[in-house]
């Protein structure tokens, strides 16, 4: 029975991936409100903490911004807000899985495609869609095992790629003389650019060149229940 | 016929369990049920929905659930009593089994952070030794009772 189910698996299209994901919308749905049914028990207090938390993170990212633009005396006055274009519930998250990805749900009418950035809290940016169908999507997250990611390290002002790690972990390489302290920030290498995370742990090896920058996405996926979707 | 409808319920629950609270909650329900004797095959099917919602390594879910439900009959010789060092037994020999083919997987998709994957896998193991020896200290709880038919008294 198993190898007969592998062979399917083996000659199952992304496009019947998307048919099964898409008949089990509802059950996805139900799992969902079953989960957040049992997470408002206790939880709802803290959800509500977090969301501020990370609305503040991003307002106090965005003036730190603006005084560093007033400092070099090259005061921007372009909108660096961006406009959200759909907002889409989670149906399964991360938590479910070892494998880092996000089920969404997709209004039919919605013009999302293969690509679109999401969002988390108001400007964290943590993967973009991979596969979709006409009900649901699947995400898979900048943190999925090997996948590999530009981004910007904000303090040394340089291009680094990110690695993902699975469990929310990120990690990239730095030679040892560019400077990097816990708490930089890592910001996406796309415009408008969007904050990924916060640098949480640094290794240094005498006998390797390069020094491993361990970071995190600066949210809670537990208590995530909507994500933004942006081209 | 009701047993039917049981296992129905148990693999729609499962799948419920499984979406909502996570793979590991639907793993430790799977390996509670091969502790206290009852390979259900139709659970494998629960892998393969898994593998097609969630497009993860080629067959992760399934082989994982193939290889513990097929160790399971094989373990039934050896342990076939309901004693609880049996029920002990089938329950860690699964867990064991998950968490060695999880960290294969894991290893096989992110090979340069081989102690991270270990860590990983310890987790997992831990989490559902704890999940599975819950349920059956809880079993164990119930048992006499609705073997004196008090249960519901």
């Amino acid at each position: 029975m198993g190898i007969i189910l592998l062979a399917a698996l083996r000659f199952s299209s992304e496009n019947f991936r998307s048919w099964a994901r898409d008949m089990f919308a509802p059950v996805l749905s139900l799992a969902s409100k079953v989960r957040y049914f049992f997470a408002d028990i206790g939880g709802s207090k803290i959800s509500e903490l977090e969301s501020k938390n990370a609305e503040l993170m991003r307002e106090n990212s965005s003036f730190k911004e603006k005084i560093l633009g007033f400092e070099a005396g090259a005061i921007n006055t372009e909108n660096i807000q961006y406009i959200p274009k759909y907002s889409s519930l989670i149906l399964s998250q991360a938590p479910s899985t070892p494998y880092d990805v996000l089920l969404i749900n997709l209004d039919p009418g919605w013009d999302a495609k293969v690509g679109m950035k999401a969002i988390a809290r108001g400007g964290i940016y943590i993967g973009q869609i991979s596969e979709m169908g006409t009900r649901s999507a699947m995400i898979k997250l900048l943190s999925y095992p090997a996948s590999e990611t530009e981004a910007w390290l904000e303090r040394a002002g340089i291009n680094i790629t990110l690695v993902g790690e699975g469990g929310y972990n990120l990690k990239f390489s730095l030679p040892k003389d560019v400077q990097v302290e816990v708490g930089d920030r890592i910001l996406s290498n796309t415009s408008p650019q969007f904050v990924v995370g916060e640098v949480e742990k640094i290794n240094e090896k005498p006998t390797n060149p390069l020094k491993e920058v361990m970071l995190r996405f600066p949210i809670n996926f537990k208590n995530l229940r909507y994500v933004e979707l942006v081209d | 016929m009701s047993s039917l409808l049981i296992r129905f319920f148990a693999f729609m629950l499962f799948l419920l369990f499984g979406l909502s609270f996570g793979w590991t909650v639907l793993l430790a329900g799977v390996i509670f049920l091969i502790a206290i004797g009852n390979v259900y095959w139709e659970n494998i099917l629960l892998g393969f929905l898994f593998d097609i919602l969630f497009n993860f390594p080629f067959g992760f879910f399934t082989i994982i659930f193939s290889v513990i439900l097929s160790a399971a009959v094989l373990l039934d010789d050896f342990f076939k009593s309901d004693a609880i060092f049996n029920r002990v037994a089938r329950g860690v020999a699964a867990s064991t089994s998950a968490a060695i083919l999880f960290f294969f997987f894991f290893t096989y998709s992110n090979w340069s952070s081989i102690g991270w994957t270990a860590g990983e896998s310890a987790i997992v193991f831990a989490k559902i030794i704890i999940m599975t020896a819950t349920m059956l200290i809880l079993l164990q709880l119930i048992e006499p009772k609705l073997a004196e038919k008090k249960f519901f008294q």
